[in-house]
């Protein structure tokens, strides 16, 4: 009698394990991280992250697109605990994140695009945003298929003083307190 | 079960004398180190996040009551989850300190893990289990800090 209990728990435990492991299997794998010019942490969801998009016959200085990945939600934030725990056993691959675009021309800032979803995938190494798709193996900005330029990772702490020379609100320094 | 708790409650009293033995070492009440930390923090997080909004506002200008605070704060919580004295006291404490950390501009995913891990101690008797709270409650059973 024990036995045939043992026997249909392995039976029910296979039938579960199995299709499981397939799917994981199945699964494509991302572009290894030292491939990809562009990083994105999809496991850190309370980072920003700043995408500056230069068009190919202008300068940085003389305008860009900046493409700002914010935090998830505080609820997302709690559902990537449980990605974080299963990480070995399915590696998370894709995400959607919160974006707001803004527009800098002529030395003049402003929100080009306030509440908007852009969508990160690491198997095909594509951002997709709105009105364009980034490369993140070479940091190549397409618009509408076409290249239109070149993406890079502004550094987060240039972006938020980017951010707030366009709040017009300038750092605290101890001179100022 | 109670003594998987203990050593968790031991460990966590450890982890909060660090933190409390590195601030006294960085001369956290007797420098202007905390508005250092303030004022390099406010660099690396959103200008129009809740915590920006404290550290620029709170943060720095009053970062001396502050530095007390939180010194003499996780000293004392450090001692009370080390000796089992006001027990859960110390861990209710422990909970609104990392409340505080977090509303404060140092928001992270893993504090919620640490928040939710003082609060079997604030739950249970820990300190009655093991620690001066058993022998401060059968001295005075009215009172609510050593239950």
């Amino acid at each position: 009698m024990k036995s045939v209990v043992g026997k249909t728990r392995a039976t029910v435990f296979l039938i579960l394990l199995l299709p499981s492991w397939a799917i994981g299997c199945a699964r494509q794998q991302p572009i290894p991280t030292e491939q990809l010019q562009i990083k994105i942490n999809l496991l850190c969801t309370t980072c920003d992250d700043f995408l500056q998009c230069t068009a190919t016959d202008s300068s940085a200085e003389s305008g860009f697109k900046l493409y700002r990945l914010r935090e998830k939600s505080f609820f997302a934030q709690i559902a990537t605990i449980w990605d974080y725990l299963i990480q070995w056993i399915h590696r998370k691959t894709d995400d959607r994140r919160p974006l707001t675009i803004y527009l800098e021309q002529s030395g003049a800032s402003r929100v080009l695009v306030p509440d908007a979803i852009a969508k990160v995938d690491l198997v095909t190494g594509l951002i997709t945003l709105p009105d364009s798709t980034i490369d993140m193996r070479d940091g190549n900005w397409f618009v509408a298929g076409e290249s239109a330029g070149k993406c890079r990772t502004m550094v987060r702490r240039d972006g938020y003083r980017w951010l707030r020379s366009l709040l017009n609100k300038p750092l605290p320094t101890e001179g100022t307190l | 079960m109670r003594t998987a708790l203990l050593s968790l409650r031991y460990l966590l009293a450890l982890f909060f004398a660090g933190a409390a033995v590195n601030k006294w070492k960085q001369g956290y009440i007797t420098s202007d180190y905390l508005q250092g930390v303030f004022l390099q923090r406010i660099e690396e997080i959103d200008p129009e996040s809740f915590g920006a909004w404290f550290i620029e506002g709170i943060g720095i200008p009053h970062y001396v009551p502050l530095a007390w605070l939180v010194c003499w704060g996780e000293t004392f919580i450090a001692l009370g989850l080390l000796l089992g004295c006001i027990t859960r006291g110390a861990a209710a404490g422990a909970m609104a300190m990392m409340f505080a950390f977090a509303i404060g501009g140092y928001y992270d995913a893993s504090l919620i893990v640490l928040t939710l891990m003082f609060l079997p101690f604030v739950i249970l008797p820990t300190g009655r289990w093991h620690g001066f709270d058993k022998r401060l409650h059968a001295r005075y059973p009215q009172s609510v800090l050593f239950g």
